[in-house]
């Protein structure tokens, strides 16, 4: 082997490097093209090449994965400490979580009243972070869960404080993330405090999240809190996803723009969760079917003794965008949401508003304030209960 | 020092070097000039190299390249095999020139193979940022030397400053 190539001479200008790199360069273009429209074979194909690349994570963590096991080695009073500061810290989160038990059976019934179901126990996988995208241009994470851990495509991630971002490919044995910070990812969120439905943007820096289009005089102020809404069924609803930070009003102009940070750790720990939603889709399917027909019973059957309420809950939820239109067309005349329909802009999705209009129809007084903020409706509660 | 007999053993070896150093995970900021280790070792075999098969190495390459970097499949592929065919048909004059004429000379066809990448981001409308992209390129020539030294010593090659 060695003898023939080394009989060859030095400088080889045969035919057939052209021909050979023309033949390439070709298949390549055409597979290239095949790939845009996302040929199932190819898939396969690239899943087993990453099969093929996993010894490359491996040895590419190395150095990292080392620097680690020096760390461990070093100190068994801070472990002790850290272990004591986590034992306590777990006691604090149990009495939480009772807390929390009781609050998601409330949150159940009250839902079950509203006639959707619950999503909030929902199946988590921990997944570990094997490589970061290393194209700086692009916010991408490789997990180690794929297909056989029945990771799908879509599915949303978080970690401890918040969402990371969603499966984009699915590979056997592991899987390609895309971050929220990304700039082709957007994430359907509201403003915890007011419930204003928009959508966050990757601002491509790594750093941010933009809301661009925001109403001119929707009502957001720095220090809002971001949750995704569950809108579209791809996110779970009410997981933390950003707080603002600064909001931009240009003169003259309809819409104004704000930047929040993200709440979860992008670049730090290396262990994710993938989150199994699985009930927003059927909620989002059946209610448009559903919801004209129950706001129509509940407004032709009563309406002006519900005027009042339903007034209130117009000016309580006043800065987002289109709801208002919507309430007074539901409450007042017979015509109930048609004409509501075809004014709404595609960003915030017109069926939300039903479930937050339908509990002050049916729930008049308590329902109301936990609904926006289920999750750190918690926080308050538990307080007089930790000490136990 | 003649360690490797065979060339295709060290070729071997120092693609799989070249595929770790490129996927290596950095920090964003050094992420972002990470020099093109990949082309520049496929680079060399094409420029100095015995007759191994460099064009059939670029490919199978590019596909591993397009699945770390979760690009289309066959993007890397055309950039490499371009790559390393334009570098094979400049090997009879490129050898001619010391080191350092060799690296400014090679600055150029860094230059090419990153645009064509972001040319090719572009047509797939992934969002890629302007001037940053052409960094690796500048890092590729300032390294060119470094990995041009080692493989020529690994191979026993005398070395024409």
């Amino acid at each position: 082997m060695a003898r023939r190539r080394a009989s060859r001479p030095l400088f080889p200008r045969g035919p057939g490097v052209g021909a050979r790199a023309l033949v390439v360069a070709v298949l390549a273009i055409g597979v290239w093209f095949a790939d845009q429209r996302g040929l199932p074979l190819l898939t396969a194909i690239r899943g087993s090449i990453d099969w093929l690349l996993q010894p490359l994570y491996w040895a590419g963590n190395l150095p990292s994965n080392v620097a680690d096991a020096g760390g461990e080695l070093k100190n068994y009073k801070a472990l002790l400490a850290e272990n004591q500061a986590l034992k306590a810290g777990q006691l604090k989160a149990q009495a939480r979580l009772l807390q929390l038990d009781a609050l998601e059976a409330e949150n159940r019934r009250i839902r079950q009243l509203m006639a959707s179901s619950s999503a909030l126990d929902q199946k988590v996988l921990i997944a570990e972070i094997v490589a970061t995208s290393q194209a700086p241009y692009r916010h991408q994470i490789t997990l180690n869960k794929g297909a056989a851990d029945g990771v799908y495509f879509g599915q949303a991630i978080v970690d401890a404080y918040g969402v990371m971002g969603q499966v984009i490919r699915v590979n056997p044995a592991s899987s390609v993330a895309l971050l929220v910070t990304d700039p082709s990812h957007g994430i359907p969120v509201e403003v915890n405090r007011t419930g204003l439905q928009t959508v966050a943007r990757g601002g491509g820096d790594g750093r941010v999240l933009t809301l661009p289009f925001l109403p001119g005089n929707a009502d957001v102020k720095v220090g809002d809190l971001l949750v995704s809404s569950g809108l579209g069924g791809r996110f779970p609803a009410g997981y933390p996803v950003g707080e603002i930070f600064d909001i931009r009003r240009t003169t003259g102009e309809h819409f104004m723009e704000a930047s929040a940070y993200p709440s979860a750790r992008l670049n730090q720990g290396r262990q994710t969760l993938l989150v199994w939603s699985s009930a927003p889709a059927p909620v989002l399917s059946e209610d448009p079917t559903e919801a004209p027909a129950s706001l129509a019973a509940s407004a032709a059957a009563s309406a002006q003794a519900w005027a009042g309420p339903a007034r209130l809950a117009a000016t309580a939820a006043d800065e987002v965008p289109l709801p208002p239109l919507r309430y007074n067309d539901a409450v007042t005349p017979k015509t109930v949401s048609k004409p509501a329909e075809p004014l709404s802009k595609p960003k915030p999705k017109p069926k939300l508003p039903k479930p937050a209009a339908t509990p002050q129809l049916t729930i008049p007084a308590e329902a109301a304030p936990n609904l926006p903020a289920a999750p750190p409706a918690a926080e308050p509660k538990p307080k007089p209960d930790v000490p136990q | 020092m003649n360690n490797f007999r065979s060339p295709s053993g060290l070729f071997t070896l120092s693609v799989l070097v070249a595929l770790c150093l490129q996927f290596m995970p950095l920090s964003p900021a050094l992420s972002a000039a990470r020099p093109l280790w990949l082309a520049m070792v496929l680079g060399y075999w094409a420029l100095y190299g015995p007759n191994v098969s460099v064009i059939a190495a670029a490919a199978l390459l590019g596909l591993a390249s397009d699945t770390l970097y979760d690009t289309p499949l066959g993007q890397h592929v055309l950039g490499l095999t371009l790559l390393v065919y334009t570098l094979i048909r400049l090997r009879a004059v490129l050898g001619l020139y010391p080191v350092w004429q060799v690296t400014l000379l090679l600055l150029p066809v860094w230059g090419l193979y990153c645009l064509l990448m972001f040319l090719l981001d572009g047509m797939a409308r992934h969002p890629s940022e302007g001037l940053g992209r052409f960094l690796p390129a500048a890092t590729s020539m300032l390294c060119w030397p470094l990995v041009m030294l080692v493989l020529d010593a690994l191979r026993g090659k005398r070395v024409a400053m």
